[in-house]
């Protein structure tokens, strides 16, 4: 427990060195991979997204692929494609960028929906099928996506049914005005991350993984969890509440949570931390775009 | 509020409606009912089918029909029946249009107005009970028809409305015992006078009494102070009959007012009369009454009490009798003249048989004898199917059938009397009644009405004499039922037949009888009584409102609490409820709690505005936090916390 947790106090310094002044957005980050869940990054281009998804592949020891999507990407471009090999006469399967530990999947939005589901089902069944053949992906396996604003023109939006399966949303946003005079007067970020340390090994990263299990949960925080998750369904204006699935998924990431913070129980703070970032892409409102997440947890009393 | 109504939903408001018009089947009129009924019938059907309500220019039709007709028979939409029948119609023509739900809290109103006004109309006991029986049905039904859910089964509709009539019954109970009451009735209960005068009447045939036996009504009840006397001293004074014409004695008090003093003797019964509505003015007192409470009553000339206005509600009288008198002055020339008077040429047979019989006995006393003797030692029977008697009753009965029933027998004793020159009367009235052992109190039914004679006996005055009594001494000591044979009708009733309902009749008479005397009779004055015994001196109109608005105030309270109570459920361990009083006192100290927010941020929150709280406060917040999420087995204990929290006591500061 100490031991992961130094080590994620170690993530932590280093990815904040990389981005600056973010380092809510940074903890919700790796409490979304510690959770196992994928990673959806909003924002306009040119806020550091895919520095940051550089940086956490570096420092986690993960091995890392970048597709660029775009109107005319096709499911082959992003699994991969089998090629007729003369030589031996034979189908060989050439892999696609999915095949990677991290893959960062760079402004999802712009590309087709087919494109898009490609990518989704292999986020959701952790296998590529082609051909009638199903290859498993590598393990651990994350998508971090990026995406602009969707008022942009030409961007084909995510449905519902595919922005459920990202565990958490996050804005980056500019930056405050002190860690922008840093970035301005330090070196390139991209220089950066190249020489960044890799902390974790493929086996500690699975431990932590495996602690985050082991975070105790009380009854009393069942309660507030499914209560948050009622009044989701339930609240005036709302048009469709959380899944199970993501009732499933805020409660590991308030545990991925309770375990940056160095705690060995999750308590309502840690729920209220994750819930913007896990419920803000799912709950839509009638009328305007989005719900307010922090309207709904005024609105469920702390047991 | 626009949800179309279900088949079910308007069977059942239907039934209610027609339960709750049952209780006024007595009073409305047929046809009235009948609209109803149609009304409900031809919905009911168009609702099975699938369809939706007849159209308006039906309703409108019914409508233009009805109610002139209503005008037509009463002549006003006003007063209880009218303004029930009118009502009625409302909703059968609500019930003929229903298509929504708000349709069907309309004839839920109107069906808890029904209800209300039957109790207008009377008062009985299970009269109430079923009232509030329909309205409990009402209740449920209404309850179904709201369910936002998939209507639940009846039985938890039932148990639900059943729960929300008894949350009811505190504020009932306080309206109930405190309401202002007045000393008159704020309105009378209608005296009707198709009402029927029942029991006894102010004159007698042959085989009125007969009738009479064969009634199991109940006449009135008795309750003794002390021990009641013994059978044959139970004579309750009913009219006397002094006007004979050869057939039927009827009576003729007009002009005699005020009764001789009378020389008690012997012990006094104190009792208290519960008499049943009969219609007419007299009431029963135990022979002889000598005292009574009821202001107004007095006593006749022949000692019979009487109420200046006919008995139409149920009276309670208190008074004291005395079984053994004496009469104090002698007879007036005027009484001994009317008590001695038969009609010419009738009877001629019975009047040579007296002058026959006095010219043996002279004495008055030995004569009285002579003809009980002649009852007891000749075939007379004591029946109740005797012989029709025509115009020379007592002939007949004396000389030819000899068969009868308890008038029969003082009517002929008191001819053969007054033949003979002896002053006599006929007294009419019950005799005996039953002890009802679950409730220590008497009941004489209607069956229990018999005659005796009253013979004027120098030196002592009236003595009570009762020829039944020498033809059938048990009739005295037992009552008819146990006499008669077996193939007498009397006899034969089913319900004789078996003791189990015999006693679950006393049972249910003894309710009715706590009913009456608890209920119904708790006056002005029991309230005032009630009001000293809670020290409320002097209570007028004003108070009693100010203690009516507190109780419902109470109970308003109450529930505002209830509801907020389930709304946000208040905590029940030890640690939540600890930490409540945390929350409380910083709260007091000025830092509220917001609901929904966490202890450590609270805590954090608490330390910006309060820095010199912070440190003891993210201590007892992490404890909590860990009391009430981590393992078990976590730190701190519960113990530790609840004293932290006890000497915790922040100051108040802005």
């Amino acid at each position: 427990m100490n031991a992961g947790h130094a080590q994620i106090e170690a993530i932590l310094a280093q990815l904040n060195r990389v981005i600056l002044g973010k380092d809510a957005q940074i903890r919700l980050c790796l409490a979304c991979l510690l959770a196992r869940g994928h990673l959806l990054i909003e924002d306009i281009p040119g806020v550091g997204k895919t520095t940051l998804a550089h940086g956490i592949a570096k420092t986690l020891g993960l091995s890392f692929q970048r597709v660029q999507f775009t109107s005319d990407l096709l499911p082959a471009d992003v699994l991969g494609v089998s090629i007729f090999d003369r030589e031996t006469g034979k189908f060989r399967f050439q892999r696609g960028p999915i095949f990677a530990q991290l893959v960062l999947a760079d402004e999802i939005n712009r590309a087709s929906p087919k494109a898009q589901s490609a990518l989704l089902e292999a986020m959701e069944e952790h296998q590529v099928t082609l051909d009638g053949q199903s290859m498993a992906l590598p393990e651990p396996f994350f998508v971090i996506a990026t995406q602009n604003p969707q008022d942009q023109v030409g961007t084909f939006p995510l449905p519902e049914s595919q922005l459920d399966r990202f565990l958490m949303r996050v804005h980056l946003g500019y930056p405050a005005a002190a860690a922008e005079r840093e970035l301005l007067s330090g070196i390139d970020r991209r220089d950066l991350v190249k020489t960044l340390q890799t902390i974790l090994t493929a086996d500690s990263l699975r431990q932590l993984q495996e602690s985050v299990l082991q975070i105790h949960v009380s009854p009393a925080l069942l309660d507030y969890v499914q209560a948050l998750v009622a009044h989701t369904r339930r609240a005036p204006g709302a048009n469709a509440g959380l899944s199970p699935r993501a009732a499933i998924g805020m409660l590991r990431a308030a545990r991925a949570w309770a375990l940056i913070c160095g705690r060995s129980a999750v308590i309502p703070e840690h729920v209220q931390a994750i819930f913007p970032a896990v419920v803000e892409h799912r709950v839509r409102q009638r009328g305007s775009d989005e719900v307010a997440a922090s309207r709904l947890l005024e609105a469920v009393p702390v047991p | 509020m626009t949800e179309r109504v279900s088949y079910e939903q308007l069977l059942g408001i239907s039934g209610c409606l027609a339960l709750a018009l049952l209780a006024h089947l007595a009073t409305l009129p047929l046809w009235v009912l009948a609209i109803v009924m149609g009304c409900g019938l031809i919905r009911i059907g168009l609702a099975r089918t699938g369809r939706g309500p007849p159209p308006q220019s039906v309703l409108l039709t019914v409508a233009a029909l009805a109610v002139p007709l209503l005008f037509i028979r009463f002549h006003t939409f006003n007063g209880l029946v009218a303004g029930t029948a009118l009502l009625a119609i409302a909703a059968g023509l609500k019930l003929l249009e229903t298509k929504s739900h708000r349709d069907i809290y309309i004839i839920v109103l109107i069906v808890y107005f029904v209800s209300l006004a039957a109790l207008l109309g009377g008062e009985s006991f299970w009269l109430l009970a079923y009232l509030i029986a329909v309205c409990w049905l009402t209740t449920a039904t209404l309850l179904r028809v709201t369910s936002s859910g998939p209507a639940p089964g009846w039985q938890g509709s039932l148990r639900y409305g059943g729960r929300i009539l008894a949350q009811a019954l505190p504020l009932t109970l306080v309206f109930w015992l405190l309401f202002p009451r007045f000393a008159a009735p704020l309105w009378q209960v209608p005296n009707d006078s198709q009402t029927a005068a029942s029991g006894l009447s102010d004159s007698m045939s042959p085989g009125d009494i007969t009738q009479l036996a064969l009634s199991d009504e109940i006449a009135f009840r008795v309750r003794f102070a002390s021990a009641a006397p013994p059978g044959q001293e139970r004579y309750w004074r009913g009219p006397v009959l002094d006007s004979f014409d050869g057939h039927t004695w009827t009576r003729s008090t007009r002009g005699l007012a005020g009764s001789a003093p009378l020389r008690q003797q012997g012990r006094a019964y104190r009792y208290t009369v519960m008499m049943e509505p009969h219609q007419h003015r007299w009431i029963f007192m135990l022979d002889w009454p000598t005292g009574w409470d009821l202001p107004h009553a007095e006593l006749s000339a022949d000692y019979t009490l009487m109420q200046p206005d006919i008995l139409s509600r149920p009276l309670d009288v208190t008074g004291t009798s005395y079984t053994q008198v004496q009469s104090a002055e002698p007879l007036t020339q005027n009484m001994r003249k009317r008590d001695t008077q038969l009609p010419l040429k009738r009877n001629p047979r019975t009047a040579s048989l007296a002058l026959q019989l006095r010219s043996a006995h002279p004495g008055d006393m030995d004569y009285v004898r002579a003809v009980l003797d002649m009852f007891a030692q000749q075939p007379f029977f004591y029946t109740l199917t005797p012989p029709k008697l025509s115009d020379n009753s007592v002939d007949e009965f004396l000389f030819d059938t000899k068969r009868g029933f308890c008038g029969h027998y003082a009517s002929a004793f008191t001819a053969l009397m007054r033949a003979a020159g002896i002053p006599a009367r006929v007294v009419t009235g019950y005799q005996g009644g039953t002890r009802n052992p679950y409730g220590d109190y008497w009941i004489v039914r209607q069956s229990d009405a018999h005659a005796w004679t009253e013979v004027w006996i120098e030196p002592q005055g009236w003595v009570r004499m009762d020829p039944t009594a020498a033809i059938s001494p048990q009739r005295i000591e037992r009552g008819p039922g146990e006499v008669l044979g077996a193939d007498d009708p009397l006899a034969s009733r089913w319900q004789r037949k078996s003791p189990w309902f015999a006693g679950a009749r006393l049972r249910a008479d003894v309710l009715r009888e706590v009913w009456r005397e608890r209920i119904l009779d708790f006056d002005q004055e029991s309230q005032h009584k009630l009001l000293e015994l809670l020290r409320i001196p002097e209570p007028d109109g004003q108070k009693l409102v100010m203690v009516l608005a507190g109780a419902m105030a109470l109970v308003l309270g109450w529930l505002t609490w209830q509801v907020r109570r389930e709304l946000s459920p208040q905590p029940r361990d030890v640690t939540t409820r600890t930490y409540a009083r945390l929350c409380a006192k910083l709260a007091a100290a000025g830092v509220p709690r917001h609901p929904h927010e966490g202890a450590e941020a609270y805590a954090m929150r608490v330390a910006l505005k309060r820095p010199e709280l912070g440190t003891r406060v993210t201590a007892l917040c992490r404890h909590y936090s860990s009391l009430r999420y981590a393992p078990p087995t976590a730190g701190i204990t519960l113990g530790q916390f609840q004293a932290a929290v006890r000497v915790f006591r922040p100051q108040f500061k802005r």
